[in-house]
């Protein structure tokens, strides 16, 4: 029987959701290996009985975190969807401030019926089974994750930095053309997509098991970047800091 | 045999002649200062023949990034054929510590195990040498690869406003000449360039022992305090074994059809600076740190290989060093080896 397969979206712009649709020369192979039984961007029809969730975005209400423990409950497997749910990626930039700051900035004084809390990973409110990381998800990486686990097979993520990629590609150090790139501690997978179209890594994807943090902070700095500029290179899409919450 | 010298035009011309039969590639300038690629030509003027180096060595042309070693059919019944693809090729304007890194994978890859896409390419391949312009990280001198006496079907030294002294290498180079206007050298140019080379070579940087003794100095240093020095920066990037021209390791992987009818077996470069690269099916990392992979690195370029091939897996190059955005050096690397064996303070084994 095939697997059964549900898509749930929480804080996010729902891109990597949408990714999912975007496969559209492999989508039938996909619907021949799982069957898709709620997933609101793309079906009316719901189910509670679900295999495999993939949920998209933080979590950054109350109401958030009933829903994904909800849905633990429900899913035999769980697995983070995109940057949001691995990293919060740009959503957990309002930790570093008071709550109420930020509801006031956003909203003003009708602000303050909102009902929000500092935005974490899924990892941090349930046991999750696996993270597919990226702003937005790599399509390719997350057919191999539904073909592997349609195997019964536990996906894999490479453990080596962009610049493993970079070079496979032969594309010149984005340091030698004088731009600043998080690639020597970002995890790979992506193909070196920004770099290759002339941009540099930002490291959406996070970090490698184990970054030499305080080596590329050095770097950055003897590339003319203040401590402030390298923090935010660090932070752009890896804010979330347990400690703040 | 006479010495005999190639203008602009017949350079020219010599690229043109060489299209006709095979894929000519050569180094291009690249986008950022100081970078250049290997790459097909479609415009002989294009070609950059006064360069420093490649971001990535011409390995990649027998032993691409990404290969197909084998398609497979799943199911009743099973089937597979193994993937060789191979084109003639010209490689034009290959610097002399490249050309000695394919040699060493020659070596390498004919050893126990011939591999048959290496040897299948490198069958099809012709190689047109070009002097070099070192820059402060080259160390070919040291290595002994500042100039190569095989490996080459011709071998081109600078004379100035776009003419080469020509040197033959092999029977298909004799050929390749064939047709061309060709002068005989004076005995002035062949002097120039030779002291040319040899002033190149007193102002590389040396290593402060001959290049003989080396495994010799890497005897009892798997505890010497250099490795965690050097380590300290390391990002375990693998740029360094990535742009290497003497480094063989590829990983082996299986990507099955989303419909899961078919797949490929494919290798991809891999490197031995790569956190997972000694990580075994139980899980257990046996260069679980990063000095211990730099160590591994330079014991095996330096001291394993070297030992059984007889040559250094080093050519020189100064690509790791160059690229590395924290510059680990291994002239540095040696060097300090090399005083720690000579003053005998080692440490442990």
């Amino acid at each position: 029987m095939k697997p059964r397969v549900a898509v749930f979206s929480f804080t996010s712009c729902e891109g990597c959701s949408l990714a999912i649709l975007e496969c559209e020369n492999e989508l039938l192979d996909v619907i021949n290996l799982v069957d898709f039984v709620r997933w609101r961007e793309a079906m009316t029809e719901t189910s509670d009985e679900i295999d495999i969730a993939f949920v998209d975005g933080s979590i950054s209400t109350h109401e958030d975190v009933r829903k994904l423990q909800e849905i633990r409950e429900m899913s035999k497997m769980l697995i983070a969807l995109g940057a949001c749910a691995h990293t919060t990626c740009i959503t957990g930039l309002k930790n570093r401030f008071g709550m109420s700051q930020v509801k006031e900035i956003v909203y003003g004084p009708d602000g303050a019926q909102f009902d929000t809390i500092p935005a974490r990973p899924l990892r941090a409110v349930v046991p999750v089974d696996f993270e597919l990381p990226g702003c937005p998800i790599d399509r390719g990486e997350f057919l191999r994750c539904v073909r592997d686990l349609a195997l019964g097979k536990k996906p894999k993520l490479p453990n080596y930095p962009v610049c493993v990629e970079c070079k496979r590609k032969g594309n010149v150090c984005v340091f030698f053309k004088g731009m600043k790139c998080m690639g020597p501690v970002a995890r790979a997978g992506c193909g070196a997509l920004c770099p290759s179209f002339g941009d540099y890594c930002e490291a959406c994807r996070g970090f490698v098991d184990n970054p030499n943090e305080e080596s590329h902070k050095e770097t950055l700095t003897e590339h003319g970047l203040t401590v402030q500029e390298v923090m935010n290179y660090f932070t752009l899409f890896n804010a979330y800091d347990e400690s703040q919450i | 045999m006479t010495v005999r010298v190639i203008d602009k035009q017949g350079v020219r011309r010599l690229v043109e002649n060489l299209q006709q039969e095979a894929k000519v590639v050569a180094p291009h300038r690249r986008e950022g200062e100081n970078q250049w690629a290997f790459q097909e030509v479609t415009d002989p003027d294009q070609i950059c023949l006064e360069y420093v180096t490649t971001c990535l060595p011409p390995k990649e042309f027998a032993f691409p990034t990404r290969e197909t070693l084998v398609r497979y059919r799943l199911g009743d019944p099973f089937a597979a054929e193994a993937v060789i693809q191979a084109e003639p090729i010209v490689l034009f304007g290959v610097h002399p510590c490249d050309i000695y890194g394919l040699q060493c994978l020659d070596i390498a890859y004919c050893d126990e195990h011939c591999d048959p896409n290496w040897v299948a390419r490198r069958a099809q391949m012709r190689i047109v040498g070009v002097d070099c312009i070192p820059d402060e990280w080259c160390f070919c001198a040291a290595m002994g690869t500042a100039t190569v006496d095989s490996g080459f079907d011709l071998f081109l030294n600078a004379l100035g406003d776009g003419a080469y002294l020509v040197e033959v290498g092999t029977e298909a180079g004799e050929k390749m000449l064939a047709g061309l206007e060709l002068r005989e050298a004076t005995a002035a140019e062949i002097a120039a360039v030779k002291k040319r080379l040899t002033q190149r070579i007193k102002r590389e940087r040396q290593i402060e022992e001959d290049t003989r003794n080396l495994p010799l100095r890497f005897t009892g240093k798997a505890q010497s305090p250099v490795w965690e020095k050097h380590a300290e920066r390391c990002y375990s990037c693998g740029t360094c074994v990535l742009v290497c021209p003497t480094c063989i390791c590829f990983d082996v992987v299986d990507e099955v059809s989303l419909d899961l009818q078919e797949g490929t077996r494919d290798r991809v470069w891999d490197g031995c600076m790569l956190e997972d690269f000694a990580v075994v099916a139980s899980g257990e990392n046996f260069r679980e740190e990063r000095f211990q992979r730099l160590r591994h690195r330079h014991f095996r370029k330096y001291a394993y290989l070297f030992t059984k091939y007889g040559r250094p897996y080093c050519c020189g190059c100064g690509r790791c060093v160059r690229q590395c955005l924290v510059h680990i050096d291994p002239v540095a690397i040696l060097n300090d080896l090399i005083a720690e064996s000579k003053g005998g303070a080692t440490r442990g084994a």
